[in-house]
């Protein structure tokens, strides 16, 4: 495995209210992600499994501590920059697929590129459709397509910019168990065959027993964080 | 800047359009002519410290590009901010980042390489050693004829053993060379699976074991023929060795749209959990290892599967078996 240091996380915590009523939803977490792992975040509901993750992303302030995705101390960044630096270095995967109801499979997958004001390289993105086997679905909308195809085209959109890090919250929670193992097939295929480094929070053990590493949260602390192959 | 044949077009252009316009303008009124001179000029001015600006940008650019490939990977020049070159600059990060990971697996690949030469001197060397003694042995004269025999046997068996582990290296390191082409033709996996196991029915019988195989006969990949079968003879014969007489082998296989799977397990002694994520290693040896195994048949069956867009797992539990999933991915990524 390779000893690149693509994900440093320092002393995190995140308190949410004040005073009598405050929950701590992150007690001081601190860890660090090497290049191409693969690592599934497990544990209880209110463990502070998403808190971890959308903080991670950039999508969430937190209370103290520091993310360092690939040098940069993200929060250091002011919210326009931030917004930047998630859409070329963080690609995120949603339970509930978060696709663009008016925008066709091909406009949502390279969303993030369209945003930077780029024009997607139609050859790597032809891989990656193939990969996804959306080859034949460009066209359509979201609402036109299964649960298991547009959490694929979301998978193809946190991958289009070739990211840092890739971050799913529950990706198969709201999939049949043939679509989730699909789902994490295609996922785990990304992970050794492009060395994308990814973190997946996930309820189920069998999903979890597919990652590197696994780490498990309870009352906003990693409890354990166990390398299960290499 | 000025050595760019663009800009001296560019100012060329410009100068043109600033005569013309002041000569015209000039025409009409002589004040609107000084208006317009000035008014281009600064237009002029603005537009070359701009420029000047992106060349600079350009110029600090390749300074970086330069302490790359320097071998200084740690420099960031991302700024994040929106437009093509913040772009460029996230790009050549990205580009960076890569490299200096190469970097690393090289620096890994060089120390393996030295660590590997030890190990396959030492598993040459023990070979040698033996039938230097025996050869010592055999030279006296006045040996019985039934040790001379038993001797020489010993000999060959020993020689048999270097033969295999020499050709078995070569192919493992052609097949990291990357100089071993793959075949893609289309695989039939009972097929394949036949193929694998036709010399392995002997001893299995010979240890009373059984072997099981399920899945739908058309299950296919696309892949090497050949290869694939030496990958998957590789496994089974590590499930036989460490699986005790009348134990049974398993394998099943199944296709999805995104993969063909094979899977075989057996009912063994399993794999003590320090030793699975090693047990691909090239000379790891894990607990259970017989005391001739070289550890040398599961690394090359990780190799061709690797080298066909594949993968392969183990999970194992102690005193219940082994299991082994191998996954052919049908699209190249």
């Amino acid at each position: 495995m390779s000893t690149i240091e693509i994900l440093r996380v320092e002393n995190l915590s995140k308190i949410y209210g004040k005073g009598e009523t405050a929950v701590k939803a992150l007690d001081d977490v601190s860890f660090t992600v090497t290049k191409g792992e693969f690592i599934a975040v497990v544990g209880p509901s209110g463990s502070g499994k998403s808190t971890l993750l959308h903080i991670l992303g950039g999508v969430d302030r937190p209370t103290s501590g520091r993310v360092i995705i690939e040098g940069t101390d993200i929060y250091k960044l002011d919210e326009t920059k931030l917004a930047i630096f998630r859409r070329r270095q963080i690609g995120l995967i949603y339970q509930f697929y978060n696709l663009i109801p008016v925008l066709n499979v091909k406009e949502n997958m390279t969303l993030p590129l369209l945003l930077d004001g780029r024009t997607p390289d139609e050859a790597e993105l032809t891989k990656i459709v193939n990969t996804l086997g959306l080859s034949d679905r460009l066209d359509y909308l979201p609402n036109q397509l299964s649960g298991g195809q547009q959490q694929r085209v979301s998978i193809g959109r946190a991958l289009i910019s070739n990211p840092a890090i890739m971050l799913a919250d529950e990706p198969t929670g709201n999939l049949d168990s043939k679509n989730s193992s699909e789902i994490i097939e295609l996922l785990k295929v990304f992970n050794k065959k492009l060395k994308q480094t990814l973190i997946i929070i996930t309820h189920d053990e069998r999903i979890a027993l597919q990652a590197d590493r696994v780490m498990t949260m309870k009352d906003g602390r990693i409890i354990t964080d166990e390398v299960i192959r290499s | 800047m000025l050595r760019n044949k663009e800009i001296k077009i560019y100012i060329a252009i410009m100068t043109l359009v600033l005569i013309t316009g002041t000569w015209v303008s000039y025409h009409i009124d002589p004040l609107a002519g000084l208006i317009t001179f000035l008014s281009l000029l600064c237009i002029i001015i603005i537009s070359l410290i701009f420029t000047n600006w992106r060349y600079k940008k350009i110029a600090q650019l390749s300074q970086y590009l330069k302490r790359i490939s320097a071998g200084d990977y740690t420099l960031d020049v991302r700024d994040n901010d929106e437009g093509e070159l913040s772009i460029l600059k996230s790009e050549i990060y990205k580009v960076t980042v890569m490299l200096s990971e190469q970097a690393n697996i090289l620096k890994k690949d060089k120390l393996f390489l030295a660590d590997s030469i030890s190990d396959i001197s030492h598993q040459l060397k023990t070979p040698i050693t033996s039938m230097f003694v025996m050869n010592d042995l055999l030279q006296d004269e006045n040996l019985p004829q039934d040790k001379r025999i038993e001797f020489t046997k010993n000999i060959s068996s020993q020689l048999e053993r270097l033969q295999w582990l020499v050709s078995s290296l070569l192919k493992l390191s052609k097949i990291d060379a990357g100089t071993i082409e793959f075949k893609k033709e289309n695989v039939n996996v009972r097929k394949l699976i036949d193929r694998a196991v036709e010399h392995l029915l002997i001893p299995m019988e010979l240890k009373n074991q059984t072997l099981e195989v399920t899945g739908n006969e058309n299950d296919s990949f696309i892949g090497d023929m050949n290869w694939s079968s030496e990958a998957i003879t590789n496994i089974v014969k590590n499930c036989i060795e460490h699986t005790p007489d009348g134990g049974k082998i398993s394998i099943s296989h199944s296709e999805t749209s995104i993969y063909t799977m094979i899977e075989i397990w057996d009912n063994g002694a399993g794999i003590h959990k320090e030793d699975l994520p090693y047990i691909f290693n090239r000379f790891y040896k894990g607990k259970n290892a017989h005391n001739d195994s070289i550890g040398i048949g599961l690394a090359m069956a990780k190799s061709i599967i690797e080298k066909q867009n594949g993968i392969i797992e183990v999970s194992s539990k102690l005193g219940q078996g082994t299991k082994f999933t191998i996954k052919f991915y049908k699209s190249v990524v």
